[in-house]
């Protein structure tokens, strides 16, 4: 064990010398906390569905009805779902097609006669078909308006403003909320950043053994009474430290900076370490599959990127799709990130993190003996 | 053997190397493709508000069939309320249903809307819910759809998720590529191949020049395969070609020349790969490639446009809009003046350290 601290030891200053461990542990971890901090919340408001809908509104209707559904958009309840801008019948089309508004609606001409002829209320909707939610959102408004317009029969003269805004407040209909805490996408995002982090150090110090077997010093090694285990873990200690050293610090700026909560303490740091483990197992796979550095950088990115997305690293785990989530229970990020989402919904349920953690390590152990036939056959040949 | 011969060779050899080795070439043409792919179809799913329902109580199942109904909702169902709430809580959901059985005074029952108020309140899903449940049996109408609409079609084709996300991916991946790379620079200074080169009868600019043209071919290449497959395969609309084409040769000018630099200043591989890893995901996320830079805050979008990753985003945002025309030459330009100062940079310093 000594030894291999040793050789871990030799990995930190090898990345001071560098002046990669203070840009790892401290620049990196920084930047991207305040970055991602400063997004992410702004974000979050402007996301389809959480934020208010721009909508253009044309009053082709020379009748009273078509006044009141006019005015109806323009307030109560309905000012928090769509931010109305009133228009020209011909400026709705265009304006949804520039992206100056998010949809459009017009009251067509001869909606209150059809309304006193006791005939189906019509209101056309325009949108783009790049923003669904917001059309879809849109489209229910003026269902119900239309619907409730109907509801006076030939009686038009009761369609008022408030007559209409009645239908948005029903009494069998309550609001209710679960929780009050304001929560932040960096209570998800940080730890998922953090694994990032794990898997960049741990990838720069692997690949580091074969620029050592390129200038010789692995074979150097090899030849004093070290075994190859103790030269490949103690690597992997090393860059595994450097990895650890950036998710406390990101962990740190992201509660101080940003108020982000990760999660129930010892859960979440009982994760990052096996995904830490995990990391140094893969890294180590990797080192040992491959014959040049060019494919160790390559097969990590390729790796890298792909476990990150298909286990929900770069999109929450529940917003991934149905398929991918499928996909995700074969990489540990997978287990990591849905555990640390799974902790976000119960916090009490520590047995989830349990079982990621046993599953996480399972994958570390099978990728460290895969990297152990392979590194004999390759790298420590 | 001329000095334009002795360039293209140089950089014959350059691009040869990385394109034959089946990994490398993985990375620069497959894995970009599959982000882009993956996060289409991740981006897909806000195409519509999950909501969730607890079932099985009355009056559930008229509302469960009236939310599957609405456009724009997708449904999924939970077994009883502490279930929805941990999926509310999940981000699994962004609002919840609980039917409310029927009582003397609401004979046909009710339901109540859960939400989690330490998120963004989803005016939305509000708006389809009650729109739904207005047409079921719990409202007091009852009856059809009433709504003519229309849409203003045309404006964009294919995927929304790709539309969002092919340009953010080509931007960070054309400067993941071309840095990335630079580690060979490090490896011919380490090894010494550097010097033999210099030994020869071949000018040093030359050497250099065939380097940057090799980059810069490699960059352009992976660009092209990138718009082509999600152009043809995905249905992704960049706009004007020469629009487009405008934004990523200026943009391969900056990244080439930021490799350059990078691969003079490192000392090791290593150094690269970290460099490479923040440049391009860090400056990525400032500029505009990892989310749409409209949905970020004011100050933090006038602090990205100190990046070129934000000025290309722009101008590839303006082409596919259609609306890019003479402004497309002057982010271009904004662009490559970009490239100067560090070009600057790179010739003083290769000078100093390529003498040595």
């Amino acid at each position: 064990v000594r030894t291999v601290l040793v050789i871990a030891g030799k990995e930190l200053r090898t990345r001071v010398a560098e002046r990669l461990l203070v840009a790892l542990v401290l620049v990196a971890p920084i930047v991207f906390a305040v970055l991602a901090g400063l997004a992410f919340d702004a974000i979050a408001t402007r996301l389809p569905g959480a934020r208010v809908v721009r909508l253009a509104v044309a009053d082709t209707d020379d009748g009273r009805a078509g006044r009141a559904v006019a005015e109806a958009l323009d307030a109560g309840e309905l000012r928090r779902v769509v931010a109305v801008r009133h228009v020209a019948p011909n400026a709705v089309r265009r304006f949804v097609a520039d992206g100056t508004v998010d949809a459009g609606l017009t009251v067509p001409a001869g909606f209150t006669t059809a309304l006193a002829a006791g005939e189906p209320a019509r209101l056309r909707v325009d949108a783009d078909p790049a923003k669904p939610v917001e059309a879809a959102t849109v489209r229910a408004l003026a269902d119900q308006l239309a619907r409730r317009a109907s509801q006076a029969g030939d009686s038009t003269e009761r369609i008022t403003r408030t007559w209409l805004l009645a239908t948005f407040t029903p009494r069998w209909f309550t609001d209710a909320s679960v929780h009050d805490r304001r929560a932040r996408a960096l209570d998800y995002f940080g730890p998922s950043m953090a694994i990032g982090f794990l898997f960049v150090a741990v990838g720069i110090s692997s690949r580091s053994l074969w620029s050592e077997r390129r200038l010789g010093l692995l074979a150097r090694q090899l030849a004093s009474p070290l075994s190859s285990w103790q030269v490949v873990v103690g690597t992997g200690v090393g860059g595994g430290l450097i990895g650890a050293a950036s998710v406390a610090v990101l962990w740190l700026t992201t509660t101080l900076l940003f108020g982000a909560r990760w999660g129930p303490f010892l859960p979440v740091a009982g994760l990052l370490l096996c995904m830490l483990i995990a990391a140094v197992a893969l890294m180590a796979l990797i080192t040992g599959l491959v014959r040049s550095e060019e494919r160790v950088e390559a097969l990590t990115g390729l790796l890298g990127f792909g476990c990150a997305l298909v286990g929900g690293n770069l999109v929450q785990y529940y917003r991934l799709p149905a398929t991918i989530r499928r996909w995700s229970v074969l990489t540990p990020n997978g287990w990591a990130m849905r555990s640390i989402a799974d902790l976000a919904g119960a916090p009490a349920r520590w047995g989830t993190a349990g079982l990621a953690c046993a599953v996480i390590l399972g994958f570390a152990t099978a990728m460290a003996v895969g990297a152990r036939i392979t590194l004999r056959r390759g790298l420590l040949r | 053997v001329n000095t334009a011969a002795k360039i293209v060779a140089i950089a014959r050899a350059q691009i040869v190397g990385h394109l034959t080795d089946r990994v490398g070439a993985a990375f620069v043409f497959l894995l970009p493709i599959i982000v882009v792919s993956c996060l289409g179809a991740v981006l897909d799913g806000y195409a519509a508000l999950d909501v969730g329902v607890v079932a099985g109580r009355d009056p559930s199942s008229a509302i469960e069939a009236a939310l599957r109904a609405q456009p724009g909702l997708r449904v999924l169902e939970f077994h009883d309320r502490a279930a929805l709430e941990s999926a509310l809580r999940k981000q699994e959901v962004v609002a919840g249903v609980v039917p409310v059985p029927p009582t003397s005074a609401e004979r046909a029952g009710g339901a109540r809307l859960l939400i989690d108020a330490g998120r963004p309140y989803p005016a939305g899903a509000r708006q389809m819910v009650l729109a739904a449940l207005d047409r079921s049996s719990l409202g007091s109408s009852g009856g059809s759809s009433a709504v003519g609409a229309a849409v203003a079609g045309g404006a964009r084709h294919g995927t929304v998720g790709v539309q969002l996300a092919a340009q953010g991916v080509l931007v960070i991946f054309m400067l993941l590529t071309a840095i990335g790379f630079a580690g060979s620079l490090v490896t011919a200074r380490v090894l010494g191949t550097q010097r033999r080169m210099f030994a020869t009868p071949t000018p040093r600019w030359a050497i250099v020049t065939g380097d940057v043209f090799g980059r810069l071919v490699l960059v352009l290449v992976q660009a092209l395969v990138i718009v082509a497959i999600t152009s043809l395969g995905f249905g992704m609309r960049w706009g004007r070609s020469l629009d487009v084409v405008f934004g990523v040769v200026s943009f391969a000018c900056v990244c080439v020349v930021l490799a350059e630099l990078v691969g003079l200043l490192a000392r090791s591989r290593e150094q690269v790969l970290a460099i490479a890893s923040g440049l391009a995901i860090g400056g990525g996320m400032l500029g505009g490639c990892v989310w749409p830079s409209n949905l970020v805050g004011d100050d933090l979008r006038t602090l990205g446009h100190a990046v070129p990753q934000s000025w290309v985003m722009d101008l590839l945002s303006r082409a596919q809009l259609g609306a890019a025309g003479w402004r497309t030459v002057g982010d271009a330009l904004v662009v490559v003046a970009f490239a100067v100062p560090l070009g600057v940079l790179t010739v003083s310093l290769s000078r100093r350290r390529m003498a040595r």
